[in-house]
């Protein structure tokens, strides 16, 4: 009995062992699809790229769809070996990689685009800037758009150097900061130089130099013409140009003159008041600053609270010598070889029309509209 | 009944195959991510990005790996271990370089900004004593302008140099180096310009 027993239980055991031998040598057989592991990496080199930013909707759709098989995946793991199916899991984690590949082929291009956008970008941004530093020479008040428009240079050129480094974020952050510095510095000589685009302020200055031509024909006598964007003072003899002179100005001499110490050269219908050959700045000729349109003008001005109360109105305004390079304090100055001339020209009594420009599309005016219309 | 002793014996030992080498290398994973993580505080991340880069992918290449062995009849681990305690010697190193890197990018901004203070400084001498001439003031003045705008960035520089932020600084001072250098070449040639209508007025 004991015997048949024994080999009852013999016989169990090696055919158990048989059994769990045959389905270990079957399982052993079965591989784990080489798919996943493919789909894990272009996962994994989805999550570290930039993609979020740029195609967040492809990317959100594939890593939910990635997380729901990996989810049942993992389940699957967790099964008896034998109990696991991993026939359609090869398929579901290719179709993953091919839209990673696809995504990520995607993202190359969306960062090169915007990497040829931005130095696009830059190159405007270069150009506005370069046409900028041109007007700001060649006007006394360009000086207070410098300091801006060195700034905007600056993060031009750092903005190179990060897109040289791929650092796309930085080089669009620096080109973004480099526009604001240029739209401020436009807008300092904006502030400036509107008056000069104003047909109404032209045609008023117009006015004012036909009268004084009119003048010189009626009386046949000199008058003067100063035109401060041109910088020339131009002597007239009954109603024709006798002699052009290039003048140096005041450092804020595009503006109307409001106030004393402004440094602005004032615009209007004056006459030589007095001569002085024993000038400090070689020979003088006095305006007559401030005539009534002026003191009107004044008033109104410190009625409104554009001038502080105790501001004065200022005076002793000059066509002087001295020469044409240093900054005048509102004055207008010549060569003094130039002063010597027009010192003898002129007798006392001589009317001055100083005027902002004569022409609308003067040059400059032109120069810096189009920088508008790039700001635009 | 010594068969049957036999044949149990094969029996467990058959057994023991498939729970051999199943468990996961927890303690070895923690290790290599704590030295990475380690790594990337003392300041990897900014001064060797690229070595943390390829520490980081070598990582989850080794979590990879010990997943796939989770699915596997034989388990082994072994290769993931190796693997993950040679990340962790790695990063344990790469931490050790950080201060040197750190100092030698610190030396770098230091020296660079130094070099555009030396070369603002001489250009604002220039400009303070560059002579008064034709169409000079307002050039002058312009100037000034500008050297305000690369003291401002100096400035600012320095604040990064401050804070710590070395890459940052080494970066802006190529920037301020070609701009003072661009304004300093325009003062020299407005200061000849000058000069030059000087010495033909006095003939």
């Amino acid at each position: 009995m004991k015997k048949r027993t024994g080999r009852i239980a013999l016989g169990l055991i090696t055919g158990s062992l048989l059994v769990t031998v045959i389905l270990t040598l079957w399982a052993g057989s079965r591989t784990i699809p080489p798919e996943v592991a493919i789909a894990q990496t272009a996962m994994a080199t989805l999550d570290n790229s930039e993609v979020s930013c740029y195609l967040p909707d492809q990317y959100t759709s594939v890593r939910e769809k990635y997380s729901q098989v990996l989810q049942r995946w993992n389940q699957e793991l967790h099964k008896w070996i034998w109990l696991r199916q991993y026939n359609s899991f090869g398929k579901e984690f290719a179709a993953i990689s091919t839209s990673c590949t696809q995504i990520k082929n995607e993202l190359a291009i969306r960062i090169q685009k915007r990497i040829k956008d931005l130095s696009t970008f830059g190159k405007e941004l270069a150009t506005r800037a370069s046409n900028l530093r041109q007007f700001t020479l060649t006007i006394n008040e360009g000086r207070i758009a410098r300091k801006d428009l060195t700034r905007a240079e600056l993060r031009l050129a750092q903005s190179a150097i990060s897109l040289k480094y791929a650092d796309v974020d930085q080089a669009e952050a620096h080109l973004n900061q480099s526009d604001r510095h240029l739209s401020n510095a436009e807008n300092h000589l904006y502030r400036i130089l509107k008056r000069y685009q104003s047909n109404n302020q032209i045609d008023r200055w117009r006015a004012w130099i036909n009268t004084t031509l009119n003048e010189s024909r009626r009386h046949r006598s000199l008058v003067v013409v100063v035109s401060k964007l041109d910088r020339k003072l131009v002597v007239y003899r009954n109603g024709a140009k006798v002699r052009t002179f290039k003048v140096g100005l005041g450092r804020n001499a595009l503006s109307d003159k409001r106030q004393s110490g402004d440094y602005a050269t004032p615009e209007g219908r004056y006459r030589i008041h007095r001569k002085n050959p024993h000038s400090l700045y070689h020979k003088a000729l006095l305006l007559d600053y401030p005539n009534n349109e002026d003191r009107r003008s004044y008033q109104k001005a410190r009625k409104n609270g554009l001038i502080p109360p105790q501001a004065g109105i200022g005076g002793l305004i000059e066509i002087h010598g001295g020469g044409i390079s240093f900054m005048t304090r509102g004055c207008i100055a010549l060569e003094n070889d130039d002063m010597d001339a027009l010192y003898n020209l002129l007798p006392t009594g001589t009317p001055v029309t100083i005027v902002g420009s004569t022409d609308k599309d003067e040059q400059l005016i032109t120069l810096f509209k189009e920088l508008s219309s790039e700001q635009d | 009944m010594k068969k049957l002793n036999v044949l149990l014996l094969i029996t467990f030992a058959t057994l023991l195959l498939f729970v051999a080498c199943a468990s996961e290398p927890t303690q070895e994973i923690n290790d290599a991510k704590a030295a990475i993580d380690s790594a990337a505080a003392e300041g990897a991340t900014t001064y060797c990005s690229e070595d943390l880069g390829k520490l980081n992918e070598r990582y989850t290449a080794a979590l990879e790996n010990a997943k796939t062995n989770t699915g596997k009849m034989f388990k082994s681990n072994q290769e993931a271990k190796d693997l993950l305690v040679q990340i962790k010697t790695d990063a344990e190193s790469l931490k050790a370089t950080v201060p040197a890197k750190k100092e030698e990018a610190k030396s770098k901004a230091v020296n660079a900004l130094s070099e555009v203070k030396t070369v603002t400084e001489e250009t604002k001498v220039l400009v303070e004593n560059a002579p008064t001439g034709k169409d000079s003031q307002a050039e002058i003045e312009a100037f000034k302008a500008d050297l305000a705008a690369i003291e401002e960035a100096i400035t600012a520089t320095q604040g990064q140099i401050d804070a710590e932020n070395y890459l940052g600084a080494v970066e802006s001072c190529p920037a301020m180096m070609e701009k003072i250098n661009s304004i300093s070449e325009q003062v020299k040639t407005a200061i000849e310009k000058i000069e030059a209508l000087k010495s033909k007025k006095k003939k």
